[in-house]
């Protein structure tokens, strides 16, 4: 058994899914396959979450959704990034680096 | 993507739930797809792969359900989902929708058509402006009690001290008025000069009084009210009419709007024209009745402290005819519907509150039932995904779906129920043609299902969603008590349905007693065969004794003589409320010290024709009845009662005893006989001293004539009616009917509230049997394992019995001893709609408690019988 992937943080999947998607649309089970490579397998998307958080990410807009054909000629539903998701992506990104700067300086202070 | 882009899309979420799902699905199976075809990549078999793609992934109901919640309108959505679910799962239950539905109905249309009434006659204001300033001066004694109309010198005195906006007097007369083909019996409110501004009333036709009109001389103006308009033939033409008013030439000049008829049931209206006079002015001539409006800025109990005030200066200058007499003030509402009518309706809306009450208690009961005969579903559905909050709405739907068809049928019953009610009310329910389904009613209807949803779904909505999922699966594989804590409820609910029907059935048992008393009370007449009407002679043409004395002789000569009659008779009054008007008065022994140092006597003094006493069967104690020769030349007599004989002579012998109204006509009279009570005002009325003075000593012009025959009510009527009119063919023959009739219409607001409650006790001694039943079959069914053990050990099917109808006997017992504190406490209420019966009556107690227990017993037979059957094998199948 691979040893449990850390929890995502409220938000952070998010954050994850937008950044993946703004390199280019790409379909859900393409989503989760692109985070657990980025992340050196690291990160497993708990599928059971995904999709609830792509639909809510569509439902704000931020990213759009339709039915394309796969690469092994699949009806899928393949997820883009809107222009509200781009400004979203580069809020998200900030914030996150501004959090994980703090959480770093709260070790560090041991 | 625009807010309206968004609405647009959940809504198409909504409405076509089944593209939106199949495309949830398609996602979701591409998904698993993709990764079944990575882990065969990474060398496993198809089938392998799958699963692990499964596992991977989760559950995959609860990702559908979230996904959804992220789309659509979830609220709304899932309510409907709710609801579709909820009609799937009450349509393979039809029996238990049936029952909780017709509960449900007959809970929201008993208390709808019951409150419709309430509305009508005590909260919805009455048709005329600002009715809250409205009100009713009446006399009062300063020690309280019963109220009366009012003297001519106090209405001056709070006229010319400004108390009032406006104030009027007014007299009802029932007077015949001519103008129409036949002669029509009226009551004529005569009235001051400020009556209509008092009740702000308007014309629907033509006009109301001006000054002018009080002033004598000339036709007298006539306003009539929207009923006689119709019963004058109902055409727009009526202003300028001639008619008569009991001989007295008038003229119409005005029609009132429906409604505005005040007093209830005036006719037509005329001003008052005579002058006052002296005897107007005495200071105990209370024959006016008064109505006022409050000034804009002061309250009821000001006015009244002023009243009082002015009221007892009146009195303190006829220390001796009015000493404690006062003047206080009515809401014209509490006046008009009176407080014992007041009671009946407001205990009545209580008491179909609470079957509403035990009907939702019964339904939440069953719903329960069912909730925990569905734990495995429930458990399933949380081990799926649905969340605590999900189950509990589920449960709520169900409870809504059954309350909307419930509501829609106590819509229904109680449309029905209105026309019952307004067709069985007793006489004179003031408001009562107003009834009718509208807004206020229907949203006390509304609102009452929806109290209905809440309290029967809550139970169900939190036990059902309570606990794991988990331990309910376990719980629900092995079947073996099911939750304590739902039983827990359950037997609680069972307990309060009791409880609050020994209530009603307390309440019910305790009017039913007290109208039973009513109707077995001596009248002290016999009723049977005893037919009455009213004639009223025009006081213009019959202005002598002579003529009024003789039209009376001959009338009751052509009555007596008529086929089937065997005695005819005539009165100003007759007893029981039958008609008529009697005279207060006060009499002493002649000789005896005047009051304050000797003792008076409060009496009603009416007038009556020859063989009075023989036609109603009143018994001749002692004495002699009138003869012939008691007319204007003989000596003056009275014969008075027993209850009259008893307060002024203490059981000494009445007859040969001389005595005289002292305060107004101190003329001596002898008494030459004694009758037996009767009840003056109506079968309720205490013995009050009554005297009798043959008519011939003082004739009168109104009259109510009693006949007494064998032969039908109908026709010894019909055969009155002839000779009435061939005697004077202008003379209305008012207010026929049987002295049987009149009899039963006294007391017919008792029967009525106790047939009411009646009904309604019933309704909940049975919904409560219903529930009873319902839970000791579902404990049966759930314990038949142990109860099989328990036979198959050896218990004896008697033993097995006994167990559930000691289960039923311990609920109704504990139901039955809340419930005796509850009646004890709310049979207070009804204290003052009782007669004979005391509210903590303990034979009512004991006997209602006894047929709960009943009840209870006969609730637990056929659950008891099935526990006995239990089959003692099934113990040993069971793993």
């Amino acid at each position: 058994m691979p040893k449990s992937p850390p929890d995502l943080l409220q938000g952070t999947l998010d954050l994850l899914i937008l950044k993946t998607l703004s390199g280019g649309p790409m379909h859900g089970w393409g989503v989760s396959q692109r985070i657990l490579e980025t992340s050196r397998q690291l990160l497993q998307v708990q599928q059971g979450s995904l999709y609830p958080a792509l639909h809510r990410l569509e439902e704000k807009g931020w990213i759009a959704a339709e039915w394309g054909t796969s690469d092994n000629n699949r009806r899928a539903r393949f997820y883009r990034l809107t222009a509200d998701g781009r400004r979203q992506l580069v809020r998200e990104t900030e914030s996150w680096r501004q959090f994980a700067g703090a959480v770093h300086f709260v070790l560090q202070a041991g | 993507m625009s807010p309206f882009t968004r609405f647009y899309r959940r809504l198409k979420t909504v409405l076509f739930p089944r593209t939106m799902e199949a495309e949830l699905d398609e996602e979701i199976r591409f998904h698993l797809d993709m990764e079944a075809q990575k882990n065969r990549g990474l060398g496993m078999d198809a089938a392998v792969a799958r699963t692990a793609a499964i596992k991977e992934f989760g559950g995959v109901g609860r990702t559908k359900e979230e996904s959804r919640e992220q789309r659509g309108l979830p609220r709304l959505e899932s309510l409907m989902r709710d609801l579709r679910i909820a009609a799937r799962s009450l349509r393979r239950t039809p029996g238990f929708a049936f029952v909780a539905v017709l509960t449900l109905g007959l809970g929201v249309g008993a208390t709808t058509a019951i409150f419709s009434v309430v509305h009508a006659v005590l909260l919805d204001p009455l048709p005329f402006p600002e009715p809250g300033r409205l009100v009713v001066p009446q006399s009062v004694l300063a020690t309280g009690g019963d109220r009366w109309a009012v003297t001519y010198r106090d209405f001056q005195s709070w006229t010319q001290a400004g108390v009032f906006e406006h104030a009027a007097t007014y007299q009802s007369p029932e007077l015949d008025v001519t103008g129409g083909p036949e002669p029509l019996r009226a009551t004529v409110e005569v009235v001051s000069r400020d009556f209509f501004a008092v009740l702000g009333v308007r014309p629907a036709l033509g006009r109301l009084f001006s000054p002018d009109d009080y002033q004598p001389g000339g036709a007298v103006p006539v306003v009539i009210s929207d009923g006689f308009w119709r019963r004058l033939g109902g055409t727009r033409n009526v202003v300028g009419r001639e008619v008569h008013v009991t001989g007295v030439a008038g003229t119409v000049v005005g029609v009132l709007a429906p409604g505005q008829g005040w007093p209830n049931g005036g006719d037509v209206w005329v001003p008052r024209r005579a002058p006052v006079s002296s005897d107007d002015l005495g200071p105990d001539n209370f024959v006016y009745g008064a109505v006022a409006r409050l000034k804009p800025a002061t309250t009821l109990d000001a006015t009244i402290e002023r009243l009082t005030m002015l009221s007892a200066g009146v009195s303190q200058e006829f220390p001796q005819k009015r000493q404690d007499v006062r003047v206080t003030a009515t809401p014209f509402r509490d006046w008009l519907v009176g407080p014992q009518l007041t009671r009946s309706l407001w205990v009545l809306l209580g008491a179909v509150g609470l079957v509403l009450l035990i009907a939702c208690v019964n339904v939440a009961n069953l719903l329960l039932a069912r909730t925990t005969r569905r734990q495995h579903e429930l458990a399933v559905r949380a081990a799926l995904g649905a969340s605590r909050g999900r189950l509990a709405r589920q449960l709520l739907a169900e409870a809504l779906l059954l309350a909307i068809p419930g509501g829609l049928l106590g819509v229904a019953l109680a449309a029905a129920g209105t026309v019952t009610l307004t067709r069985m009310a007793p006489e004179g329910v003031p408001g009562i043609e107003r009834v009718a389904l509208h807004g206020p009613v229907l949203a006390v209807a509304l609102g009452s299902t929806l109290l209905a949803v809440l309290l029967a779904g809550l139970a169900p909505a939190l036990s059902g969603s309570r606990g794991s999922a988990a331990r309910a699966l376990v719980e629900a594989g092995t079947r073996t008590t099911g939750t304590r804590t739902t039983q827990r409820v359950r037997s609680g609910l069972v307990v309060a349905e009791v409880a609050l029907s020994l209530t009603l059935l307390a309440s019910a048992a305790l009017l039913l007693q007290s109208f039973r008393n009513l109707r077995q009370l001596e009248t002290g007449l016999d009723v049977a065969q005893v037919v009455k009407f009213e004639v009223s002679l025009p006081g213009a043409t019959y202005n002598t004794r002579q003529r009024k004395l003789g039209f009376w002789d001959q009338l009751m000569a052509r009555l007596e003589a008529a086929s089937g009659v065997q005695s005819a008779s005539a009165a100003t009054a007759i007893p029981l409320g039958g008609g008529g008007f009697y005279l207060g008065r006060t009499m002493i022994e002649a000789g005896a010290p005047e009051p304050p140092a000797g003792t008076e006597v409060g009496i009603q003094w009416s007038a009556v024709a020859p063989r009075y006493f023989t036609t109603l069967g009143q018994p001749l104690l002692a004495g002699r009845d009138f003869t012939a020769q008691d007319d204007s030349a003989g000596p003056q007599v009275i014969i008075v009662n027993r209850a009259f004989a008893q307060e002024l002579f203490k059981g000494a012998p009445a007859v040969g005893r001389r005595v005289f109204s002292w305060r107004d006509e101190r003329k001596q009279r002898e008494i030459v006989g004694v009758v037996g009570d009767v009840r003056y005002s109506g079968v309720s009325d205490s013995l009050r001293p009554l005297v009798y003075v043959p008519l011939a000593q003082e004739p009168h012009t109104s009259m109510v004539v009693v006949l007494r025959g064998a032969a039908a009510p109908g026709l010894l009527l019909e055969a009155a009616r002839r000779e009435l009119a061939a005697l004077e063919p202008g003379i209305a023959m008012a207010r026929p009917g049987t002295m049987a009739q009149v009899r039963a219409d006294s007391i017919a607001q008792p029967r009525f509230t106790a047939f009411l409650l009646g009904v309604f006790a019933a309704s909940a001694v049975l919904l409560a049997a219903v529930g009873l039943f319902g839970l000791l079959s579902y404990t049966v069914a759930q314990r038949e394992r142990e109860l099989s053990v328990r036979i198959a050990l050896g218990a004896s099917g008697r033993e097995v019995r006994r167990l559930v109808v000691g289960q039923a006997l311990t609920l109704a017992g504990a139901g039955i001893g809340l419930g005796l504190v509850g009646a004890v406490a709310l049979t207070r209420v009804l204290r003052a709609l009782l007669f004979g019966v005391t509210p903590g009556n303990p034979i009512a107690f004991a006997a209602v408690s006894a047929l709960l227990l009943g009840v209870a017993l006969a609730a637990s037979w056929l659950p008891a019988r099935r526990a006995a059957r239990a089959d003692p094998l099934a113990a040993l199948r069971v793993g």
